[in-house]
């Protein structure tokens, strides 16, 4: 199932810093995780991925560093920081409140679907 | 490793067209050509022949210029406001001071009108260093500290001994810690004669301040080397044991310490008892220190110091602060600031630069890489180096020093040196993103002492030594 680019741009950071939250990882892998994680209903493009992770390191959200890690070459893996699990709670918080109204309206119109 | 395919070196060239900072250039291609990779691998695997799976696994990364124009936008230069205000604030006070200095009697009138002419001499040097692209000196260390080194022996030919030595080898010393911070991060990952290399590049330094007899130059460049490098040891910069590196730096400086104490002629030792007791000649070499320790106890929160008591049968109050503090208007302008203002305008002077210098400790914090760290932390430390000798010796502390207060005390070469170790800690920080390095391939514990099959091997790290070009640039 393809969904539509619009509903998914701005919950990536979020997405993105929960799969941080789990483990160090570098970009591909996001990618990868991401899409075994939503059933391959979120393929993220690497060209959306980079400058989102790279606006996020300088905003202080997340650090970079070199290791070898799970290749055999070195990679540019990516951790969380304080500053970015604050960032996803509240990224959370405004999701919640937003899927919650969606439902509430798509629940009030469930005869409609049918 | 940039990819040698085609595809993805199109796709990465038209990356970086869009990226005005040109630093992050090598970084970027490594992240996304290590990407493309991966994908490439991936689709390998699925059954694509090599040329095919390059292909779909650019298509994979989507449109470059939009790419490249969404990281530029994540790579905008990074401006520290605080310090370059707090800077800023530093200099113009350095001209109010001027200004009062030059009004203060007639033979002093020039001080101001000098200001005028170094000052923006300073803000250009400040100004080029920033926007200069500090990894120049991380890619030829050598090169900056021979010139330097060459700037300092033309020196000798120009300048004359001032009071027995060489002024202009005060700043020399100074710009010589960013330079050997260079050298320290050059030598990183060669082990135990990485080590030995930085600290024959410091002696070199230290010998030009002994030759001048420039003291408090060859105190700051020692102080703040041996800083520098017990920083880069103790981050394992050098990959070598820990210990036996800190060994390697301190054991040479203990010896020379103790065998320059051991072996100083007599001048030398009475000269230092006079440095720790003043009191031994209080009309002589002890009279500057004595009279700095009196106006300070004597100075009032706000208006001139009251002053009592006689020197040599002549009342002091009698006499004016300018006849009885030599040098008032330079190596002790915050003693006659104090003295004449008060002690409430001096230590509005010593607030702000105590609030610079822990601004700039916090950005060296925030640096990622060796490289930033080492420069950022260098330029630092030259910095706080002046303001504390320089305090401490106007406020009566220590035995006074012929010290610069970095953007305040008058002297244009001074004015000019601190304006680049400033605009070099700026433009560190302007660059911070930057940060990118590989692992060194030597990196970790290696051992100095190894026993195999009843051989001892002595390892000097020499293969790395020499090897010296791996583990850098594109190619690693």
């Amino acid at each position: 199932m393809k969904i539509d680019k619009s509903l998914t741009t701005g919950s990536t950071t979020m997405l993105i810093l929960r799969l941080l939250k789990s483990k160090d990882m570098y970009g591909y892998q996001m990618i990868d995780e991401l899409e075994k994680r939503s059933e391959n209903i979120f393929t993220l493009k690497a060209g959306t991925l980079y400058p989102l992770l790279h606006t996020l390191e300088s905003r202080g959200m997340i650090e970079s560093y070199d290791a070898k890690i799970d290749s055999v070459r070195p990679r540019k893996y990516y951790r969380i920081t304080q500053n970015g699990k604050k960032l996803l709670k509240e990224k959370q918080a405004e999701w919640t409140a937003y899927t919650s109204a969606v439902n509430q309206v798509l629940g009030g119109m469930d005869y409609a679907i049918v | 490793m940039p990819s040698s395919n085609k595809y993805a070196q199109e796709f990465l060239q038209s990356v970086c067209q869009q990226i005005r900072f040109k630093g992050i250039h090598e970084n970027i291609t490594n992240e996304l050509s290590d990407h493309i990779d991966d994908q490439k691998n991936e689709y390998i695997k699925q059954g694509f022949d090599e040329e095919a799976a390059f292909l779909k696994a650019v298509e994979q990364m989507g449109d470059p210029v939009l790419v490249g124009k969404q990281l530029d936008k994540a790579h905008r230069p990074k401006i520290e406001w605080s310090i370059l205000s707090l800077a800023a604030i530093l200099v113009v006070a350095g001209g109010f001071v001027q200004y009062f200095l030059s009004g203060v009697n007639a033979d002093n009138s020039y001080v101001f009108s000098h200001f005028l002419i170094y000052a923006p001499a300073g803000i250009a040097a400040f100004t080029l260093i920033y926007f200069f692209d500090y990894t120049l000196l991380g890619r030829y260390p050598k090169v900056v500290y021979l010139l330097l080194f060459t700037f300092t022996i033309v020196g000798f030919l120009f300048f004359n001994r001032v009071n027995g030595s060489y002024t202009h080898v005060y700043y020399s010393a100074l710009l010589f810690i960013p330079a050997f911070a260079g050298i320290v991060y050059d030598f990183r990952s060669k082990g135990y004669l990485g080590i030995i290399a930085s600290g024959l590049f410091y002696a070199g330094a230290a010998y030009i301040c002994l030759l001048a007899s420039k003291f408090t130059g060859l105190i700051l460049l020692t102080v703040s080397c041996l800083i520098i490098l017990t920083v880069a040891i103790k981050k394992g910069f050098f990959g070598s044991n820990k210990l036996v590196g800190l060994a390697i730096a301190y054991i040479p400086v203990i010896i020379s310490l103790v065998l320059t104490i051991l072996t100083a002629p007599p001048y030398l030792r009475n000269r230092l008892a006079h440095i720790v007791n003043p009191e031994l000649d209080p009309l002589g070499s002890g009279y500057i220190p004595l009279m700095v320790k009196r106006l300070i106890a004597s100075s009032q929160p706000f208006g001139e110091a009251v002053l009592d008591g006689n020197i040599a049968d002549i009342s002091i109050a009698s006499v004016s602060i300018e006849q009885l503090l030599p040098n008032w208007a330079t190596d002790f302008s915050l003693t006659y600031i104090i003295a004449r203002l008060g002690y409430v305008a001096g230590l509005v002077i010593i607030a702000v630069m105590l609030i610079l210098i822990a601004r700039m400790f916090f950005s060296v914090m925030k640096q990622k890489n060796a490289y930033g760290y080492l420069v950022s932390l260098s330029a630092c430390l030259a910095i706080t180096g002046q303001v504390v000798l320089y305090i401490l010796s106007n406020i009566g502390v220590i035995t006074p020093f012929s010290v610069t207060l970095p953007f305040i005390s008058f002297g244009g070469m001074g004015f000019v040196v601190n304006m680049i170790l400033v605009g070099l800690l700026l433009s560190v920080y302007r660059l911070t993103d930057l940060a990118h390095e590989r692992p060194q391939g030597v990196a970790g514990d290696r051992r100095l002492i190894t026993l195999v099959d009843g051989k001892l091997i002595i390892d000097l790290g020499m293969k790395a030594f020499f090897n010296k070009h791996a583990g850098r640039g594109k190619n690693n």
